[in-house]
C-alpha cells in the first residue's frame, strides 16, 4: 500500500512550477585597500599574494561551467559528432574497399607494363627491323661495300654542290608510293617464308624519282631486275642526266637499265657477281671523281654521279665506274 | 469508490511493466550468457571461421628484378601473372550444372570445356590447380565472371593466387649469360648468380572482404620488396649482331661450339658476348646442360668456361714480354730454320714449309712463324716467359663475375720440361680462356692496362666502380705491339681477307691444333681471331673461338671473316670513323 502511495503521489499532478527567485546578485564586496607598505629595503622580496583573486574565480566559475556542462548544446553537439563518427567510419569502409581495388588495378597496369616493355624489347630486335627494311628496299651495307670517295680540289666540290638540287615534290612521292608497295609486297613474301633469310627470289620493281641533275632533267623510269639467292627486295630509282638502274641482290645480281637524259643518252647494262663486274655505259665522257657502287650484296645503288670538271652529266658527263651486282649506269 | 478503478489499473500497470522487465531481465540475461559463451568457450572456432571467410592473407610475391642492357632494353623481366585454383568440394556443392561453370572458365584459361569440368569436378580433392601464369587481364575477368546476367560476379570456388612470370623478350640472345629461373629461383647464369640481389622479398597482404567478396579494408602486415634491377654493359643492337653472325659461323662450318665477344678496351666493359649453340630461354630445354649431336651444351658460357690451347694469338704475349723487357724490337731480325727439334724428337715447323729466313719481329707476327715465336721466346728464357704469361693474367681467374669461369691450365717455370719453350711462345702446351685472351688483347688495346672485364653496369641504379686495373707494359711497347699486328691484316698477313678498306685495323689469328691422346690432332683445330679497331687507338676489341670447325680450319678464314662482319657493323653503330692508313699512321 504504501508502494501504491508513491505511485499515486508520483502520478499525481505535478504542481505548477513557480518560479524560482533569482537571488539578488551579491554586491560585490567592496576592494578593501590594502594599507601603503612601505618598501623594504630588499628589492628581491616579491610581494605578498592577497587571496583576494582565487575567492573571485571561485564564484565565477562554477555557473558558467554548470551552463556549460548541463547545457542543451551538447545535444546537436553530440549528434553531429555521432553523425561524423559513423560517416567517418563510412569513409573508412570505403577507402579500404577502393584500396583493394586500387591493388587490383595497380597489379593489373604492372602487368601491361611488363607486357609492354617485353614487346618493346622483342620489337627492338634489330635483326627483325632489318628483315623488314628489306621489304622496303633497304639493306645493311656490307663492310665491303662501303668506298672511301677521295675528296677533290675546292672547284670540283663547289661544282658537286651546285649540282645539288631539291626533288620535284610530285615525282618523289610518285616514286616513294611505288617502292613502299613495291616493298609491302616483297615483305609479305618474306613473311610468308617465315621470315627466311636464305632463299631465292626474284622480284621485279619500277619507280622513277626526280632527277638531282643540273639542266633539271628529269630521269627516266629505271627498271630492274634481279636474281638472288639472299634476301632480296626490289627498288628502283632513276637517275640524273642518264640513268640509273638500281638492283640490290644477294651475292649475286643483274641489272639492266635505259634512259635518257635531257641531252644524252645513256644505257647500261651491268652484271655483278660476288666479286663484283664493272658495269659498261654506252655513255662516253672522263670519268668523275664520284662513284658509288653495289657490291656483292647489292648496296648503295642508285647513286648517280657528277663529273665535277663540266658539272654537268648531259651526254658526256661522267661514267661511272661501278663494281658488285647492280647494274649501275652513269 | 471513486480510487478503486484507479488502483486497479494502476495494478494491472504495475504488473505488466514488472511482467515486461522481467521478461527483458531474462532475456538480457540470455544474451549475456550466450555472449560469454560465443566470446569465451566459442571464440577461437569463431574466429578462425570469421577469418577464412572474410580475411584473405594473400602472399604477394616479390618483382624479380629486370636485367637489362646499357641502354635499357631489356633482357629479362617477370610479369605478375596469377594461378588460378579451384576448390571441387565447394564446386560440386554450389552448382548444380557445374558444365555452365567449366563453359564459361575454359577459354579463359586456355582450356577444352571437357577438360576444364573434369578438372573442377574431380572428386575427392579441395584444391586443383586450373591454370598457372594467368596475365592480370584475365584473373580479373575469371574472379568477375557471371554464370547468368543476374547473378552476382564471382564463382564460388575460384580463387586466385599471385605469381609471377619470367619473361626473356629477346629470346636466345645473351642466354648463356642471362642464365634462366626454375622453380626455386636462379637455375643458371646471372639469374643464379645474382639470384639474391634480382629476387627480392616477398611480402603478405590482409584483405577483409565483405558479403559480396568485395574488399573492405587492406593491410600489409609485411611489405613486399621487389628485387633490384640489373643494367648490363651489353650493347642489345650489337649483341643482336653478334649472335647472327655466330649463327652464321655454325651454319656454315658445323663446329662444336663457337664465341665472340666485344669489349671497349677503354673501359673493358663486354658490348657484346655470344655462344653458339644457343638456347631459347623461354623454353629451355631438358637437355640445354648436356651435349646434343657432338656440340657443346647450348646453355655453357664459351666465353668463360672453354679452355682451350689458343695458338698464335697468344705469339702477341710472348712478343710483349720481349718487347719491354728489351730484348727485342720491332725491326729485330731472327734466322728463322725450316723447322726446329725441340728435346724428344720433337719438331717444331711453321704452316708454310719454308728454308732458312731473316724475319723480323713484325714479319714473325706477320706470317705468324711458329719458330719465330719460339726463337723470340728463347731470348726471353723460361723464368721471363712464365713471368709475362702470369703477368698477362693468364692462370688466374679475371674476375668478370659469370658464373662457372674457369682460369685455364698455365704451366709455372719450375714445371717446365726441356721442350716447353719449344711450343709454349707459340700458343701451345697451356690452356687459356677466351675472356682472358680478351682481357690480354685490351691490354694491348688501351695502352697497357690490365683491367678486370665487366658486364655489370649497375646493380639497383648503383653503378659499379670501374676497375683501376694495373700497369703490366709500357704504352709504348702497346703501341709497337698494335703496329705490329696491323700487318696481320694486310695482304701479306695471315688474315688480309678480314681487312675492312678504310679502316685502321689491327689483329691476330690463331689455329690451334687439339691436344689428342697424348698429342695433337691433325683434324681438329680450334680458329681464333682477336682484333681492334682503330689500331691507332682502339674503341674496340673483337674476339672469335670456332671450336673445331669443319671444312676449313685457319684463324684467318674462318673467324677472320666473322670478325670482320662484327667490325663492319659495329663502327658506324659505334661512331667509329674510316681512318685510312694513309691518315693513320702505324
Amino acid at each position: 500500500m504504501a508502494a501504491a502511495a508513491a505511485l499515486q503521489e508520483t502520478l499525481a499532478p505535478a504542481p505548477a512550477r513557480v518560479r524560482r527567485e533569482v537571488p539578488a546578485p551579491v554586491p560585490a564586496r567592496p576592494r578593501r585597500e590594502a594599507p601603503a607598505r612601505a618598501r623594504t629595503a630588499n628589492p628581491r622580496r616579491t610581494p605578498q599574494r592577497t587571496d583576494h583573486a582565487p575567492r573571485l574565480a571561485l564564484r565565477l566559475r562554477p555557473p558558467r561551467l554548470d551552463r556549460i556542462v548541463r547545457g542543451r548544446a551538447w545535444i546537436p553537439v553530440l549528434g553531429a559528432m555521432l553523425v561524423a563518427i559513423v560517416g567517418l567510419r563510412v569513409v573508412v569502409l570505403k577507402l579500404g574497399a577502393s584500396v583493394g581495388n586500387q591493388i587490383q588495378q595497380a597489379t593489373l597496369l604492372e602487368s601491361s607494363n611488363a607486357t609492354l616493355r617485353t614487346q618493346i624489347s622483342a620489337l627492338s630486335d634489330n635483326q627483325r627491323i632489318e628483315t623488314l627494311a628489306h621489304g622496303y628496299g633497304m639493306h645493311v651495307p656490307s663492310p665491303l661495300d662501303i668506298h672511301i670517295v677521295r675528296s677533290a680540289t675546292g672547284t670540283h666540290l663547289a661544282a658537286a654542290i651546285h649540282n645539288i638540287s631539291a626533288p620535284a615534290r610530285s615525282s618523289f612521292l610518285t616514286g616513294l608510293v611505288s617502292e613502299q608497295q613495291a616493298g609491302e609486297q616483297t615483305t609479305a613474301k618474306i613473311a610468308a617464308a617465315n621470315g627466311a633469310s636464305v632463299g631465292a627470289t626474284t622480284s621485279t620493281a619500277t619507280g622513277s624519282t626526280q632527277s638531282t641533275a643540273t639542266g633539271s632533267t628529269q630521269g627516266t623510269t629505271a627498271a630492274s631486275t634481279q636474281s638472288s639467292t639472299g634476301p632480296t627486295s626490289t627498288g628502283a630509282l632513276s637517275s640524273s642526266g642518264g640513268t640509273s638502274a638500281v638492283s640490290t641482290a644477294g651475292q649475286t645480281g643483274t641489272g639492266a637499265a635505259t634512259g635518257t637524259g635531257s641531252t644524252g643518252t645513256g644505257a647500261s647494262t651491268g652484271t655483278g657477281a660476288s666479286a663484283g663486274t664493272p658495269s659498261t655505259s654506252s655513255a662516253t665522257g672522263t670519268p668523275g671523281y664520284s662513284t658509288t657502287d653495289a657490291g656483292s650484296t647489292g648496296l648503295n645503288t642508285g647513286v648517280t654521279n657528277t663529273d665535277p670538271a663540266t658539272g654537268t652529266q648531259q651526254g658526256t658527263g661522267s661514267t661511272a665506274a661501278t663494281t658488285g651486282g647492280s647494274g649501275l649506269a652513269g | 469508490m471513486s480510487t478503486s478503478a484507479p488502483r486497479r489499473t494502476v495494478d494491472t500497470i504495475d504488473r505488466r511493466v514488472g511482467l515486461m522487465f522481467g521478461v527483458f531481465l531474462v532475456l538480457l540475461l540470455i544474451g549475456v550468457l550466450r555472449a560469454g559463451y560465443l566470446g569465451t568457450i566459442r571464440s577461437a572456432a569463431l574466429r578462425q571461421a570469421a577469418d577464412s571467410q572474410q580475411v584473405r592473407n594473400i602472399i604477394v610475391p616479390a618483382v624479380r628484378g629486370e636485367v637489362t642492357d646499357r641502354n635499357g632494353v631489356v633482357y629479362a623481366i617477370s610479369e605478375p601473372t596469377d594461378a588460378i585454383d579451384v576448390d571441387p568440394y565447394l564446386i560440386n556443392k554450389t552448382y548444380s550444372d557445374p558444365q555452365v561453370v567449366a563453359n564459361k572458365l575454359a577459354p579463359l584459361v586456355g582450356l577444352s570445356a571437357a577438360k576444364t569440368l573434369q578438372l573442377i569436378t574431380k572428386q575427392g580433392t579441395g584444391y586443383v590447380q586450373l591454370a598457372a601464369n594467368v596475365p592480370a587481364a584475365t584473373d580479373t575477368k575469371i574472379m568477375k565472371l557471371q554464370l547468368t546476367p543476374t547473378s552476382a560476379p564471382g564463382i564460388n570456388g575460384i580463387t586466385d593466387e599471385p605469381t609471377e612470370r619470367r619473361v626473356y623478350p629477346r629470346g636466345n640472345e645473351l642466354a648463356q649469360v642471362l642464365g634462366w629461373v626454375g622453380s626455386t629461383g636462379g637455375a643458371d647464369g646471372l639469374e643464379y648468380q645474382f639470384n639474391k640481389v634480382l629476387a627480392g622479398s616477398s611480402g603478405v597482404r590482409r584483405t577483409v572482404i565483405d558479403a559480396q567478396g568485395k574488399p573492405i579494408s587492406v593491410q600489409t602486415p609485411k611489405t613486399m620488396v621487389p628485387g633490384s634491377n640489373i643494367r648490363l654493359t651489353i650493347s642489345a643492337p650489337l649483341q643482336s649482331e653478334v649472335e647472327s653472325v655466330l649463327a652464321g659461323v655454325g651454319a656454315q662450318y658445323k663446329p662444336v661450339g663457337a664465341t665472340a665477344i666485344v669489349t671497349d678496351p677503354r673501359t673493358d666493359e663486354i658490348l657484346a658476348l655470344a655462344n653458339w649453340p644457343s638456347v631459347n630461354l623461354d623454353r629451355v630445354p631438358g637437355n640445354a646442360l648436356q651435349s646434343v649431336g657432338g656440340h657443346l651444351p647450348a646453355a655453357e658460357d664459351q666465353a668463360v668456361d672453354l679452355s682451350y690451347e689458343p695458338g698464335s694469338t697468344f705469339k702477341a704475349i710472348t712478343a710483349a714480354g720481349a718487347l719491354q723487357d728489351g730484348l727485342v724490337t720491332p725491326n729485330t731480325e731472327f734466322t728463322v730454320p725450316p723447322y726446329l727439334e725441340a728435346p724428344g724428337g720433337y719438331k717444331v715447323s711453321d704452316a708454310e714449309q719454308h728454308g732458312y729466313e731473316q724475319l723480323s719481329v713484325s714479319q714473325i707476327l706477320q706470317i705468324s712463324s711458329n719458330i719465330g715465336a719460339d726463337l723470340i721466346g728463347q731470348r726471353l728464357q723460361a723464368q721471363r716467359f712464365g713471368y709475362w704469361v702470369n703477368r698477362f693474367g693468364f692462370g688466374r681467374y679475371t674476375g668478370v663475375g659469370l658464373q662457372g669461369e674457369q682460369r685455364g691450365i698455365i704451366l709455372q717455370p719450375s714445371g717446365y720440361t726441356g721442350s716447353s719453350m719449344y711450343n709454349l711462345p707459340f700458343g701451345q702446351g697451356e690452356s687459356v680462356t677466351p675472356i682472358q685472351m680478351v682481357q690480354a688483347y685490351d691490354a694491348i688495346a688501351n695502352g697497357g692496362i690490365l683491367r678486370t672485364p665487366q658486364i655489370i653496369d649497375s646493380i639497383g641504379g648503383r653503378h659499379k666502380r670501374e676497375p683501376k686495373g694495373k700497369r703490366i707494359i709500357s704504352s709504348q711497347v702497346a703501341y709497337e705491339l698494335r703496329s705490329m699486328l696491323r700487318n696481320v691484316l694486310t695482304d701479306q698477313g695471315t688474315a688480309s681477307g678480314a681487312a675492312i678498306p678504310g679502316y685502321d685495323m689491327a689483329g691476330k689469328t690463331g689455329t690451334a691444333q687439339i691436344a689428342d691422346k697424348g698429342g695433337y690432332s691433325k683434324t681438329q683445330f680450334m680458329s681464333s681471331f682477336i682484333g681492334m679497331v682503330p689500331a691507332s687507338n682502339p674503341k674496340l676489341v673483337v674476339s672469335v673461338v670456332v671450336d673445331q670447325p669443319q671444312g676449313a680450319y685457319y684463324g684467318g678464314s674462318v673467324a677472320g671473316p666473322a670478325f670482320q662482319k662484327i667490325v663492319g657493323w659495329a663502327v658506324p653503330h659505334f661512331g667509329i670513323n674510316p681512318c685510312p692508313a694513309a691518315v693513320c699512321p702505324a
